[in-house]
């Protein structure tokens, strides 16, 4: 059995997957819809947690949370669940999609054999959607790499059990039941005042404070770990910012585009302000992109000072911190929240 | 019984060649602040990025041969820095405790096993018993040979 689903790509995996789910019932969805709904900015850096032994610094929020709050903002009745034993999430997800709902899957991409070798990495907040079953093939789009793929029961197993950090632990969700009319505007809002609660906790390794966090571990590194080292570490920064699933910057060209969406939805023309303002911001991201990766060359000293690259991540974490105070006091002056 | 194994084993990182056209989506906003977006390969530096993230693989698995030819650690040491894993990582993927997989570094201890832990060993890398065991042959003979260095 094969869904008619007509997959879309995207740049960020979790939103293309998403907008692929509710494209399905026919609710009209795009990606930055879905990513600011969502509320899928964020920043973190986690010096406790490693990632072939350099530091994780996420521009994201945490695997899942994006198709969640989507679906509450909206009002769509959903369910998203781990399951311990394999066989059981197997028979599951034969059984959801013999009933006719495609089904979002998470899973690591270390062992997706359609994937880009260059990508390939223990990274497990990988998204897809499957779609389709026949005997032992499933039927998956997903939002990233192009194409139709085929993946075998096995195959599936293994990336829906891969291991590691935020193993996904067989996760699937789908939506259960949509309701008759939905409102986009007050998602919308819900999804803006989110994002700027989300990034102005007072907990020093995330938000607009976990940039400034960020930026005084980084003037530190080539003391600390020499200029090797601090290189490397400055290339993971960049990669994840740049290449891993984030349509550029961070996912700040993207929720500038999102804010553009909620001027169209809301019919306010100051969310297109913020939305250039946020391009800003994200052009200052991309900066910092090309002049740290100018220090990545291997066997060469760096070229730019770690202590530039400081100051320019201080003047963007001032910036994104202007960007969600504008949009903070616009929500309370206008719509009250 | 002989089942296939999947083919979900990903062996490149010894010879890692990066392609540079595997294309992504990237948003722009215009002076308007209309978005748009279209598929790009590159976003400037994406070269340097990836040539470094992998160079570190290929440094790590250099390292990694030269401890197991010169007899310091056990070829899991090589398997593992070859599937990009650390310690415990490795140690999931295996089904063991960490410290049992740590001890197994150990060339001494690692040629005493008993063949069902080899055969865990060699299912975790999805390679055979045999492959697992005449490692060491196959890295010396590459290395001779020039290797990939």
């Amino acid at each position: 059995m094969k869904l008619d689903l007509n997959p879309q790509l995207s740049a960020h995996c979790e939103s293309g997957a998403t907008t692929n789910l509710l494209n399905y019932y026919k609710i009209e969805m795009n990606e930055p819809l879905a990513f600011g709904i969502g509320a899928g900015l964020y920043f973190g850096h986690l010096p406790f947690l490693k990632m072939n032994y350099i530091p994780v610094t996420t521009y994201r929020a945490s695997p899942g949370l994006v198709f969640k709050r989507t679906c509450k903002h909206l009002g769509i009745e959903y369910f998203r669940g781990k399951f311990k034993d394999p066989e059981k999430a197997m028979d599951e997800l034969d059984r959801v999609i013999e009933s006719g709902n495609p089904v979002g899957l998470q899973v690591g991409v270390y062992n997706l054999p359609f994937f880009p070798a260059e990508y390939r990495m223990h990274y497990n907040m990988h998204n897809m959607v499957v779609y389709g079953h026949e005997g032992d093939n499933y039927h998956v789009a997903d939002s990233v790499v192009a194409g139709e793929h085929i993946l075998t029961r096995k195959e599936m197993k293994i990336v829906r059990y891969a291991k590691g950090a935020f193993a996904p632990g067989g996760t699937m969700y789908y939506v259960k039941s949509i309701p008759d009319n939905f409102d986009y505007g007050p998602a919308v809002l819900k999804g803006l005042k989110k994002v700027v609660q989300e990034n102005n906790v007072p907990f020093w390794m995330v938000g607009v404070k976990g940039i400034r966090f960020l930026s005084g571990k980084l003037r530190k590194w080539p003391h600390k770990l020499g200029d090797k080292m601090a290189s490397r570490y400055l290339g993971q920064l960049i990669l994840m910012q740049e290449e891993v699933g984030t349509g550029g910057c961070g996912y700040r060209y993207i929720f500038g585009a999102f804010l553009r969406e909620a001027a169209r939805v809301m019919q306010d023309e100051k969310f297109t302000e913020l939305a250039i303002y946020t391009a800003d911001v994200a052009a200052k991201w991309r900066e910092f992109s090309y002049q740290g990766a100018r220090n990545c060359k291997e066997r060469s000293g760096p070229e730019v000072t770690y202590d530039y690259l400081a100051d320019l991540l201080l003047e963007i974490a001032d910036m994104e911190e202007k960007m969600f105070r504008d949009i903070k006091l616009h929500l309370k002056a206008k719509y009250n929240m | 019984m002989t089942e296939e194994k999947p083919k979900t084993n990903f062996a490149e990182s010894e010879n890692m060649e990066i392609p540079m056209d595997f294309e992504l989506y990237h948003y722009t906003i215009d002076k308007e602040g209309n978005w748009s977006r279209k598929m790009v390969s590159n976003w400037g530096q994406k070269e340097i990025i990836q040539t470094q993230a992998w160079g570190i693989v290929q440094e790590r698995l250099n390292e990694a041969r030269d401890r197991v030819l010169s007899g310091k650690t056990s070829p899991i040491d090589y398997l593992m820095v070859k599937s990009v894993m650390d310690l415990k990582l490795c140690a999931e993927f295996v089904g063991l405790p960490k410290w049992k997989v740590k001890k197994h570094l150990k060339p001494s201890v690692f040629n005493k096993l008993d063949r069902s832990v080899h055969q865990k060993y060699a299912d975790a890398f999805e390679i055979t018993v045999e492959e697992l065991l005449n490692l060491e042959e196959k890295l010396k003979e590459k290395s001779q040979s020039g290797g990939n260095t």
